[in-house]
C-alpha cells in the first residue's frame, strides 16, 4: 500500500491546509509532539490523533494557482480571457502538479476542512484556490483558523477555534488583485515586447504594470529635476570662540545668507570684536519611544541599521517567523495587543544572555507599549515570539533579529529626556549661537542603543552678560543641493505613503525594476530605458503611471472586501480603460519599437564597460561573448592595437559593473547576482586579494 | 514633413530656441539655466553669462542637461 494510500483508507479526518511546509510541520508538532509522518514523492504530510479526532496536516507552496490568459501566444494582445490555472500548468513544474495531486487525494476522504493559510488577504487567496480547484468546491465549508505566530501554544488555540469563513469577500478581492494586475501587466508588456519585435524582430523581456508604472515614475521624475538643476549659491558663517580654555563652534544665527554684500557684512563687522552673551536659553524635551515594527518600518529600520535592501529583509523575517522566532512580518499595524503576552515574550528572552539584562528591566515595570495610528485587521505588528533559536543564525539574520527583540524592548521603556541649551553671543550686533545638548534620562534610548545614536554634545556653563573672547569669524561659500536620488528604503517609503502596490510586493517591484534595466546603481538613478518606457506610457497609455488610477482601484478593492461590489465590475472597467491604451500602442507601434531599441542599445553598451583598462590606460574593459563557446570574458577595447588585458568572469548570474577601482590592483571590479545576495569582487585573477574568498556584501 | 529632434539627446524637439532644437528636457533646463542666472546675478552682484557659465558648467550638482546647454552657450561666447 502506498503512503497516500495507508494515510487516507480510514478516511474520517479533517484536512488542514497550510500555506508553507515549515508552517505545516509547526503546526503538525504544535498538536502533537511527534506526529506521524509521511513522505510522499516531494510532499510532506502529518497526520494527527487529539482525542476523537484526527487531523491530516498538507501544505501548500505559497500560491498554487495563478492567473493566465487562454489564447497562449506571447505575441497576442490584447488578452482579455484569463482564467485561474495551476501554476504547473503556466510554468511546468512538477513539484508543483504533484502537490495539487496529493491535495486533491487527501481531500476525497477528508470530511472537514480547515484553511490555516497566513491570516490575510494573500493567504486567504491561497487557501480558497486549493479549497475551491483541487479540494472540489470546499470554499464555503472549509474553517478557518487565525493565528500569527507559529508558536506551538498559538496554532494549537487556532486549530482548536477554527470558525467558519469569513464569507469569501476577502479572497475575491485578493483573486480581483490578481487578476486586474494580470491583465494591466501581460497586455502593456506585450504591447512593449512586440514593439521592439517589430522594429528589430528581436526580442527583449520588457515589462510595466500597475505598481511598476508609478514606481518607474517616481524615479523617472526625480531625475529630471536633477539632471535640470542649477545650484545657487548661498553662504554661511561661523565664530570660535574660546571659553574656559575650550574651542566653542558657534553658528551665525541663519543657516544661509542669501546674498554676498550681507555676508561680506558680517564678517567685516565681527573680525577682530569679543562677543557677549545675550543670553542662555534652555529647554528641556521629551523623546517618546518608537513604535512597533510594521513591515515597512522594518524594512527602512533594517536598511538604515543593518544595510538591508527591502526585499533581503523581507525574506530573512519571512524565516525568522517560520522559525516561530517573530510573529507573522507582512503586517501594517503599529499595535500589539495584550493578547500576545508581554510577559511571557520578555520572560522568553531572558534566557539568552544578550537580551537578558533588558528583559528583567522591563519585567519589573509596568508593561504599556507606545503604539502607532496604523493598524492592520489580520495581523498585530512585528514582535519577538520570546522562543530561543533553534539553529544558529547567519551574522545578518541574527542582527535583523536582535533589531526586532530591541525594538519590542524599545515600545515598552520610558521617554527618554534629554536638555539643549543654547547659548546667545552678540558679536558688533551679529548673533551666533553654541549649541548643546545632553540626556537627562536615557529611557527607550539605552535599550535601543546598538541601532541609534544620540551623542550628547554638552557645553560649558554660560552666563548673561559674560565677555567671550572670539579667536575667528569665517565664511564659507555654499551651493544648494538637489533633491537626493531615491533608495530601496526612500522608494519604499514613498510606495507606501501613496499606498501603491502591497506590503507583501513592494519589495520585489523594485527588484523587477532592476532586473529590467529600467534602473541603475545603488543610488537609483533611471537609465535610458527606464526614461523610454515611462516616455512611452506618457504618450500611450498616461494613467498606468498615475497613482489615481491605482488608488481608484484599491477603493474598489476594499468594496469588494466590504461586500459592496463584486469582482467582475471592477475587471470590466479595467478591460475598457486597457482597450483604448493598447489601440494607442498598437498605432503607433514600429515608432515605439525604435526608441526602446535605441534606449536598450545604450544601456546594454553602458553595462558591459567596466571601465578604463589598467594595462594599456587608453582602451576600455569590456564584456565580451566568445561566438565560438558562448562564454563571457572581460577584454580591452584595444585589443586590436595589441592590448591582451583580459579576465575570465563568472558564467552564472547578473553581472553589474561598480564603476569602482579595487582598492589593491587598481582594476574594475564588479557586483554578480546568484541569488537574493550579490558578490563582489575585482575581476583581476592576479589580484592579492583572489587569495581570499569572493566577498559577500549581500 | 521630416521630425526636428533634439540636438543634445535624439528626442523629438518641441521647440528651437536661439537656435537649438530642444526636446521638453532640454527645454527645461535652458529655461532653468536662464532663471538661475538671474538669481546668480542677484545673489553675487556683478556676474557677466560667460562666468556664470563657466562656473556652473563645473559645479558637480549642476544637472546633465544643464550642462549640455551650459558647455554649448560657452561655445558661443568663446
Ligand atoms: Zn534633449
Amino acid at each position: 500500500m502506498s503512503a497516500l494510500q495507508s494515510l487516507t483508507s480510514r478516511g474520517d479526518y479533517t484536512l488542514v491546509i497550510c500555506e508553507k511546509p515549515d508552517a505545516a510541520r509547526r503546526v503538525a508538532e504544535a498538536l502533537e509532539e511527534r506526529p506521524e509522518h509521511y513522505k510522499i514523492g516531494y510532499s510532506e504530510v502529518f497526520l494527527v490523533e487529539r482525542g476523537e479526532k484526527r487531523y491530516v496536516i498538507c501544505s501548500s507552496l505559497g500560491h498554487l494557482y495563478t492567473v493566465a490568459d487562454l489564447v497562449k501566444r506571447r505575441s497576442i494582445y490584447p488578452a482579455y480571457d484569463v482564467e485561474w490555472v495551476p501554476i504547473s500548468q503556466a510554468e511546468k513544474s512538477a513539484r508543483i502538479a504533484e502537490r495539487i495531486r496529493v491535495i486533491s487525494e487527501l481531500a476525497k476522504k477528508a470530511n472537514f476542512f480547515i484553511n490555516s493559510c497566513d491570516f490575510d488577504v494573500e493567504g486567504e487567496t491561497i487557501g480558497y484556490n486549493i479549497l475551491r480547484y483541487a479540494c472540489g468546491g470546499k470554499e464555503t465549508v472549509a474553517l478557518r483558523a487565525k493565528f500569527s505566530t507559529l508558536t506551538a501554544e498559538e496554532l494549537r488555540d487556532a486549530i482548536a477555534k477554527a470558525k467558519p469563513g469569513l464569507g469569501g469577500n476577502l479572497a475575491e478581492a485578493g483573486r480581483t488583485r490578481h487578476i486586474v494586475d494580470f491583465m494591466y501587466g501581460i497586455n502593456l508588456s506585450r504591447a512593449l515586447v512586440e514593439s521592439i519585435v517589430s522594429a528589430t524582430g528581436g526580442y527583449r523581456t520588457m515589462s510595466i504594470g500597475r505598481v511598476q508604472g508609478p514606481t518607474l515614475s517616481y524615479v523617472v521624475e526625480r531625475e529630471i529635476t536633477i539632471r535640470n538643476f542649477v545650484p545657487l549659491p548661498y553662504w554661511s558663517a561661523d565664530a570660535i570662540i574660546q571659553k574656559d580654555g575650550r574651542r566653542l563652534t558657534a553658528n551665525y544665527e541663519k543657516e544661509k545668507i542669501l546674498q554676498l554684500k550681507l555676508a561680506q557684512k558680517v564678517i567685516d563687522d565681527c573680525t577682530g570684536k569679543d562677543g557677549t552673551v545675550k543670553e542662555v536659553k534652555k529647554s528641556v524635551f521629551r523623546e517618546p519611544p518608537p513604535t512597533p515594527f510594521n513591515l515597512g518600518d522594518l524594512q527602512r529600520e533594517a536598511y538604515r541599521c543593518i544595510g538591508l535592501t527591502p526585499s533581503q529583509t523581507l525574506y530573512m523575517a519571512e524565516r525568522l517567523y517560520l522559525d516561530a522566532l517573530i510573529s507573522y512580518p507582512r503586517t501594517s499595524s503599529q499595535k500589539l495587543p495584550p493578547s500576545i503576552n508581554y510577559k511571557k515574550i520578555l520572560t522568553g528572552l531572558t534566557a539568552m544572555t544578550g537580551f537578558r539584562d533588558h528583559a528583567f528591566l522591563l519585567l519589573s515595570g509596568k508593561l504599556v507599549p507606545h503604539e502607532g495610528p496604523k493598524d492592520d485587521p489580520a495581523h498585530p505588528a512585528i514582535y519577538p515570539t520570546g522562543e530561543i533559536p533553534k539553529r544558529s543564525l547567519q551574522p545578518k539574520e541574527f542582527k535583523l533579529y536582535a533589531l526586532i527583540v530591541r525594538r519590542f524592548f524599545a515600545v515598552f521603556a520610558e521617554d527618554a529626556i534629554r536638555e539643549r541649551v543654547a547659548a546667545i553671543i552678540d558679536i558688533a550686533g551679529h548673533i551666533f549661537k553654541v549649541n548643546g545638548r545632553t540626556t537627562l534620562r536615557a529611557g527607550w534610548l539605552a535599550y535601543y542603543a546598538d541601532f541609534i545614536s544620540h551623542q550628547d554634545k554638552p557645553i560649558p556653563d554660560f552666563v548673561e552678560g559674560e565677555k567671550v573672547k572670539v579667536l575667528r569669524v569665517k565664511l564659507y561659500d555654499k551651493f544648494e543641493q538637489p533633491p537626493p536620488r531615491f533608495n530601496q528604503s526612500s522608494l519604499l517609503a514613498k510606495m507606501e505613503e501613496d499606498s501603491i502596490g502591497t506590503k507583501a510586493t513592494r519589495a520585489e517591484i523594485i527588484h523587477t525594476l532592476y532586473s529590467r534595466g529600467y534602473l541603475a546603481e545603488a543610488s537609483m538613478s533611471a537609465t535610458s530605458i527606464g526614461f523610454s518606457v515611462v516616455e512611452t506610457m506618457q504618450a500611450h497609455s498616461p494613467a498606468i503611471l498615475s497613482i489615481d488610477m491605482t488608488r481608484e482601484i484599491e477603493t474598489s478593492l476594499e468594496r469588494i472586501e466590504a461586500g459592496g461590489i463584486d469582482g467582475e465590475q471592477v475587471v470590466e472597467r479595467v478591460m475598457d480603460e486597457l482597450g483604448k491604451s493598447l489601440y494607442s500602442m498598437k498605432r503607433a507601434e514600429a515608432e515605439i519599437g525604435k526608441r526602446l531599441n535605441s534606449a536598450v542599445r545604450s544601456v546594454v553598451a553602458e553595462e558591459n564597460t567596466l571601465g578604463t583598462c589598467p594595462v594599456c590606460k587608453e582602451g576600455n574593459l569590456i564584456i565580451i561573448r566568445s561566438r565560438a563557446s558562448g562564454k563571457r570574458f572581460v577584454g580591452c577595447t584595444n585589443y586590436a592595437k595589441g592590448c591582451r588585458a583580459s579576465a575570465p568572469l563568472p558564467q552564472r548570474g547578473i553581472i553589474r559593473p561598480l564603476r569602482k577601482a579595487c582598492k589593491t590592483c587598481g582594476w574594475p571590479t564588479i557586483s554578480a547576482r546568484f541569488s537574493r545576495f550579490p558578490m563582489t569582487f575585482c575581476i583581476n585573477v592576479q589580484c592579492p586579494t583572489k587569495g581570499k574568498k569572493w566577498v559577500r556584501n549581500g | 514633413m521630416v521630425e526636428e529632434i533634439c540636438r543634445f539627446c535624439g528626442r523629438v524637439a518641441i521647440k528651437t530656441s536661439r537656435g537649438y532644437s530642444l526636446c521638453r528636457y532640454h527645454l527645461l533646463a535652458y529655461d532653468n539655466l536662464h532663471s538661475a542666472y538671474e538669481a546668480w546675478k542677484e545673489r553675487l552682484g556683478e556676474l557677466t553669462w560667460g562666468n556664470f557659465l563657466r562656473k556652473a558648467s563645473e559645479l558637480p550638482d549642476t544637472g546633465a542637461w544643464v550642462k549640455d546647454i551650459a558647455l554649448a552657450e560657452l561655445q558661443k561666447e568663446q
